[in-house]
């Protein structure tokens, strides 16, 4: 999973769920050894765009523009306070590792995110999952660039 | 013998020659009572002189010595005579004397005491009864009998002289050192004036046969009593209650070793059993003071007379002595001990208690009339004796006389001649003397008997009937001391025998018998009982007297004297149960002591025997016991008598009971004993009230018993406020007898005590107890607490600590103080506190919910540190109630409860006379519910549930609860209430998969989370998960709620138990996580929680698992952990993702 903000961060060996409780989906992400989250929880909604990319023999899904929020300690920046502060309000440790469902942090980031499985096979049934159909982009980008 | 017999004769004729003045006197004046001391010591010089001739000098200056010396002392006397028990001084003296013993001949040996005692012997002739009011029918019947010519009177009375002699003899003996003791000494004056020196003479010579070894034993009573260190158990022995020390003579004891021992103890015994001792001496002197009539009355008519009468009433005795050994034997297998001696002994009993009740009356006048009758010698010793000894002393002794003569008659008869005709009642010892006063007394026996007869009113049960038709004659005889002649006659050495020496072994026959009586019954009951019977006969006719004071014995209903009877059984068990509580347990032989307990037994017992069966309001009905009767009058509609014989069953019963207890215990009353110093009331008096305020005693009517048919409870049920026992409806733990007072708001409102009965009773329905507050009669019956209506109830009670008091409001303002003994108080107390709390304790408190209540079939229960929490055996049909501990949490996001374990709360059966009550925590205490299932033998289902609690000094300690269910399903339930394993109404299982492992971890490593937690659950063998939650359907959402639920919850299984781990999360507190290698696993977060659930069954696990549990669970409660559910498929984790979360899983991977 790529998480482009102005850089690209890029998590590899990631768990995705996508869960629905009345017609609110969500996205569960869980990382390993990822340093900026170990989890992600964050609402697809139906008027997102899903893009299915095929990029170097990838077969991937661009969530454009999804509104996500990182864990506190991230979130909050650099300053040395401010992780501080992130750690006592609780989502830090151990807890940065779990996702809440109920809850459901607000949104503070926003950007693509491309997420690529081994197989196609897989990708479509993510995308089925998705409250929206996935937008093949594929040609439209070939011709473009 | 001859000599002796002519020195009698002489000294008779002589008196004879008096005799009509003495008879002028006694005729002419009503009055005779009170003849002047000092004139007929005049007389009495003259007499003296005449009769003592043949005595030496020395004898003489004695007499006229002791006479001075009585005359001067006279006011002394009073005080020291009066004293029942011998003071230190004389003891010593006593002591001395008993040192100094002379030879059986001259027998110096008798000490003041001795003397004393002996003098009271004398009175003995219970003939007194010349009362001053009375005086006219005694002179009457006197003047009757003279005219009967007595002719053959002379030829019975020579052999009643000899043996009057030989007493002589052995008394002047004493007598001289007697005379030392002038001063103080009125008794001795008396019994030594009595004996004449030349009887000593002849006694020396061996006239007698008897006499010879009568004399001897003498000597070694001296002995014995200054060997015993007690002077006193001489006097005693006379008594023959209690005196074994005394027997020398006895050859009868078939265990030698029984009496000896018996002596040492009996000092200790009962100041009235002293008492006794010192009449019988006194009896014996009497005796030879008939003698001294005897003998003029052989010339004389009148002697004749008397001589004839005591002849019929000595035969009287005597069969009156031999049905009663009969009847003994059969009773007792001890009796067989019986010789023929013992005969008298049984007559005697009778008497001291009933005399001793009587005595204060008769004795002045008594004493007079016998001292005027004429005899020389007698009457100085008799005037000092009647004026010296306070009035009691001389009843005291009285008594006693009375008793050996009229034996069993006497029983019946005096008593009631007493109620009727106080002043011929007066027996005295000195009497004796006097025929025509013994004749007087007799016509007063026969009189109040034949009253009594005529009454309706006759409490004498059939047995004792018979006695009393035979008491008139006897009564007679008893004077003359002639029941102990009886006894002599078996013994081998014949009549010549002292009467001292006989009765010493009728005491010892007594003895024996008890003992032996011990030794032999083994079934206590029965024999018990009528052993006891036997033992306080004697006071039957005292509380004939007394019951008497408060109105005719049959005026009072049946359910009067029934509610006394249980008075007196209450109190009488409560005293004796106190006594035998606190004597020490080695102790094998101990005294026999007479308590108020045993009185107020005897008054039970003879209101039950006596008055009821003979009572005119009580229809008969034929049947044998009370329980017959009771049965057939239920059966013929009479509820009433119904009624009054089941509770006079009942009590009986309960006697029985007790008395068997008691002869185990050792603590039967003495046989015979005075009940001098006793309560011997009947009734107890009440203030009396006005109607308002008495009508406010009456408060709390039972509720009637709708199953009860028959007659309706009558005015009040007897057995419902003072239950004697267990009743159908309730249990009884205790009754305290309290000082109960009235009293309004105004402080000057008369505050009259009355004495009540307040009895712990517990509605077998109920868990409280409730109180029943009597008095002895109707006056005050309350009854508060449960199951009563219209009554006080616990929140009028005040209890007062400082004072021992509690009060009760009653209505109209009234209110009722109860003064307690402080140990009532606290027992009270903590008996009303223990009830309450047990009830409380099945009650929800605020912050639980009933979570089950199931009644078990049986149930034990063990604690280590408080073996008496809970009955040691199996209780039958206990309940077992589960509450849930909730605590609310209000939050901004709204209010919801949180589970906080269980409580369980295990009490008896309130059919069980015992209430106790468990309590304990399931659940929050850190430590799994362990538990096991178990298979009675009887293939009941089962569960024994450990509790681990932590006593004071931080010990844990195991506490088990063995639960038996009716049905299987109960115990499922149980558990899975304690499990939350049940669903409730409104829950739905949303997921149930199997489960691979389920695994918890402290979430922070840092806090080092001892890994062994996570190892334990490893070890376990999971089976499956369920998820339960709120069923939306049944609350109308959508979907149940995930957050905020206080149904949602994990329970998941294991081969040996159960962790059930609820979910009630507050708003995102739900944290899940899944393993980035695709595992079908789940992860949770968990805030340091408190209400996870485990259980375990530590049969079978490993031993170490439980508490490795403990630990696991210890860390729950403190710090957030994480729980990893592995499942066997990702379908399966999807499911229960969806239980527990409420998100249907769309794509996973």
């Amino acid at each position: 999973m790529v998480v482009p903000i102005y850089k690209q961060w890029t998590a590899e060996m990631i768990r995705i769920q996508v869960v629905e409780q009345d017609n609110i989906v969500q996205l569960l992400a869980f990382f390993e050894d990822f340093s900026h989250a170990d989890a992600m929880n964050f609402q697809l909604r139906v008027t997102d765009t899903f893009e299915k990319t095929e990029k170097g023999g990838k077969f991937g899904l661009r969530l454009v523009d999804a509104k996500f929020a990182l864990p506190v300690e991230e979130r909050r920046g650099q300053g040395k306070m401010q992780k501080e502060e992130g750690r006592l309000t609780g989502w830090a440790g151990t807890k940065r590792k779990f996702v809440c469902l109920d809850e459901i942090e607000y949104p503070g980031e926003h950007d693509d995110i491309v997420i690529q499985f081994d197989s196609a096979e897989i990708r479509d049934t993510f995308a089925a999952a998705l409250p929206a159909a996935a937008v093949g982009r594929k040609f439209t980008v070939r011709r473009k660039m | 013998m001859v000599d002796a017999r002519e020195a009698a004769q002489d000294a008779a004729t002589k008196i004879m020659s008096k005799g009509s003045r003495w008879r002028t006197k006694m005729f002419a004046k009503e009055d005779m009572k009170q003849p002047e001391p000092r004139a007929t010591t005049q007389a009495d010089d003259d007499n003296v002189n005449a009769f003592l001739r043949p005595s030496t000098e020395k004898a003489q200056r004695q007499k006229e010595a002791a006479a001075a010396g009585f005359l001067a002392t006279r006011p002394r006397l009073n005080v020291d005579l009066a004293q029942r028990w011998p003071g230190a001084q004389d003891i010593v003296s006593s002591a001395a004397a008993a040192g100094r013993s002379p030879g059986p001949g001259g027998l110096k040996t008798g000490t003041r005491k001795k003397g004393l005692s002996v003098g009271f012997v004398r009175a003995v002739p219970e003939i007194i009864g010349h009362g001053g009011d009375e005086c006219d029918e005694p002179a009457a019947e006197v003047s009757r009998r003279k005219k009967t010519a007595n002719g053959a009177a002379a030829s019975s009375l020579q052999p009643q002289k000899q043996q009057d002699d030989a007493h002589l003899g052995t008394r002047i003996g004493r007598s001289p050192s007697q005379t030392e003791q002038r001063n103080s000494l009125t008794r001795t004056l008396t019994s030594r004036g009595e004996m004449s020196p030349p009887l000593q003479m002849k006694l020396e010579m061996g006239r007698i046969n008897s006499y010879a070894p009568a004399s001897p034993p003498q000597p070694l009573r001296m002995g014995r009593m200054g060997l015993g260190e007690r002077p006193r158990a001489l006097a005693r022995a006379p008594t023959g209650f209690d005196a074994l020390e005394i027997d020398p003579h006895d050859s009868n004891n078939a265990s030698p070793v029984l009496a000896r021992q018996t002596p040492n103890v009996e000092p200790t015994l009962h100041p009235d059993d002293e008492n006794s001792r010192p009449k019988f001496m006194a009896r014996t002197q009497t005796g030879l003071h008939g003698y001294g009539d005897n003998e003029p009355s052989r010339s004389d008519s009148f002697t004749a007379r008397v001589k004839q009468k005591m002849r019929a009433e000595e035969g009287m005795a005597l069969h009156d002595g031999a049905r009663r050994i009969d009847s003994k034997r059969d009773s007792d297998s001890s009796m067989q001990s019986l010789d023929p001696f013992q005969v008298g002994t049984p007559p005697t009993s009778h008497h001291p208690s009933l005399l001793a009740g009587r005595t204060p009356p008769r004795a002045p006048h008594l004493m007079y009339s016998a001292s005027l009758p004429t005899r020389p010698e007698a009457e100085d010793p008799q005037r000092s004796r009647v004026e010296c000894p306070s009035p009691v002393r001389r009843t005291i002794p009285l008594q006693d006389h009375a008793r050996p003569s009229s034996a069993s008659s006497q029983y019946a008869g005096a008593p009631t001649s007493y109620i009727q005709a106080p002043p011929a009642t007066e027996y005295d010892p000195f009497s004796t003397n006097t025929t025509s006063f013994q004749q007087v007394p007799s016509q007063s026996d026969r009189a109040p008997i034949s009253a009594a007869s005529q009454n309706p009113v006759l409490a004498i049960p059939p047995h004792f009937e018979q006695r009393t038709l035979q008491s008139p004659p006897s009564p007679a005889a008893p004077r003359i001391q002639v029941p102990l002649q009886p006894e002599e006659l078996h013994l081998p050495a014949g009549p010549p025998m002292t009467q001292l020496p006989s009765r010493p072994r009728q005491e010892v026959a007594d003895k024996t018998q008890a003992p032996l009586a011990r030794s032999d019954t083994r079934s206590i009951g029965e024999a018990a009982f009528k052993d006891f019977a036997e033992r306080i006969t004697h006071m039957r006719g005292i509380f004939e007297l007394t019951a008497q004071l408060g109105g005719r014995l049959h005026t009072r209903t049946p359910m009067q004297w029934l509610r006394v009877a249980t008075w007196w059984f209450l109190s009488g068990r409560a005293g004796m149960e106190s006594l035998i509580r606190s004597r020490p347990q080695s102790a094998e032989s101990q005294p026999e002591r007479l308590t108020q307990a045993h009185v107020d037994l005897a008054k039970v017992l003879w209101i039950t025997t006596e008055v009821l069966p003979n009572h005119p309001g009580l229809r008969q009905y034929g049947g044998q016991s009370p329980d017959d009767q009771a049965l057939l009058a239920r059966q013929a509609g009479d509820g009433a008598s119904a009624e009054v014989y089941e509770i006079q069953g009942s009590i009986l019963h309960y006697m029985k009971l007790l008395v068997g207890s008691m002869k185990k215990h050792q603590s039967l009353p003495p046989t015979q004993a005075l009940i001098q110093g006793q309560d011997q009331s009947i009734w107890t008096e009440y203030p009396q009230f006005a109607p308002d305020a008495a009508s406010v005693l009456q408060a709390g009517r039972p509720r009637s018993d709708p199953a009860r048919t028959g007659g309706a409870p009558p005015s009040f049920g007897l057995s419902q406020y003072i239950p004697l026992a267990d009743t159908k409806s309730d249990f009884c733990y205790f009754r305290m007898f309290v000082k109960a007072s009235m009293s309004t708001d105004d402080p000057n409102t008369d505050r009259a005590p009355m004495s009540a009965v307040m009895s712990i009773l517990r509605p077998k329905d109920q868990f409280q107890v409730k109180l029943s507050i009597c008095s002895q009669n109707d006056l005050l019956n309350i009854v508060l607490g449960p199951g009563v209506e219209a009554g006080p109830t616990w929140d009028d009670v005040n209890w007062k600590r400082q004072s021992n008091q509690i009060s009760i409001h009653l209505k109209h303002g009234f209110t009722l103080n109860l003064e307690l003994s402080e140990g009532d108080w606290r027992s009270l107390y903590s008996i009303v506190d223990h009830t309450n709390r047990v009830q409380n304790d099945l009650r929800e408190k605020r912050d639980e919910r009933l979570a089950c209540q199931l009644q078990l079939r049986e149930a034990t229960y063990k604690d280590p540190a408080h073996p008496g929490a809970f009955p040691p055996d199996r209780v039958p049909g206990c309940k077992l109630i589960i509450f849930e501990r909730i605590e609310r949490s209000s939050e901004g996001t709204g209010k919801r409860k949180l589970h906080r374990g269980y409580r369980v709360a295990l009490a008896t059966s309130q059919e069980n006379k015992q209430v106790s009550l468990i309590n304990h925590d399931i659940g929050t205490k850190q430590a799994p519910m362990n538990f096991e299932y178990v298979t009675e033998a009887d293939q009941a289902p089962a569960m024994r549930l450990y509790f681990r609690e932590e006593t004071a000094d931080k010990n844990m300690r195991m506490c088990t609860a063995h639960l038996v269910f009716l049905e299987r399903k109960d115990r499922n339930q149980l558990f899975g209430t304690l499990t939350s394993m049940n669903i409730a109404q409104g829950e739905a299982t949303f997921a149930q998969v199997p489960l691979k492992s389920f695994n918890i971890e402290s979430a922070d490593q840092a806090e080092g989370f001892g890994q062994r937690g996570s190892h334990v659950l490893g070890k376990l063998q999971w089976q499956e998960a369920k998820v339960i939650n709120q069923d939306p359907e049944a609350t109308g959402l959508e979907s149940a709620p995930t957050v905020m639920s206080e149904s949602l919850r994990i329970v998941s299984r294991h081969s040996a138990g159960i962790i059930a781990d609820r979910m009630n999360l507050g708003p995102g507190e739900l944290l899940v996580r899944l393993p980035i290698d695709g595992a079908p696993e789940l992860t949770l977060l968990r805030n340091a929680q408190q209400d996870l659930t485990v259980a375990i069954d530590g049969s079978r696990t490993e031993g170490d698992i439980p508490d490795a549990l403990a630990e696991l669970l210890r860390t729950l409660n403190a710090a957030s952990t994480i729980r990893k559910l592995t499942f066997n498929s990702f379908k399966d984790l999807h499911t229960f993702q969806l239980a527990v979360t409420g998100f249907e899983v769309k794509f996973d991977g």
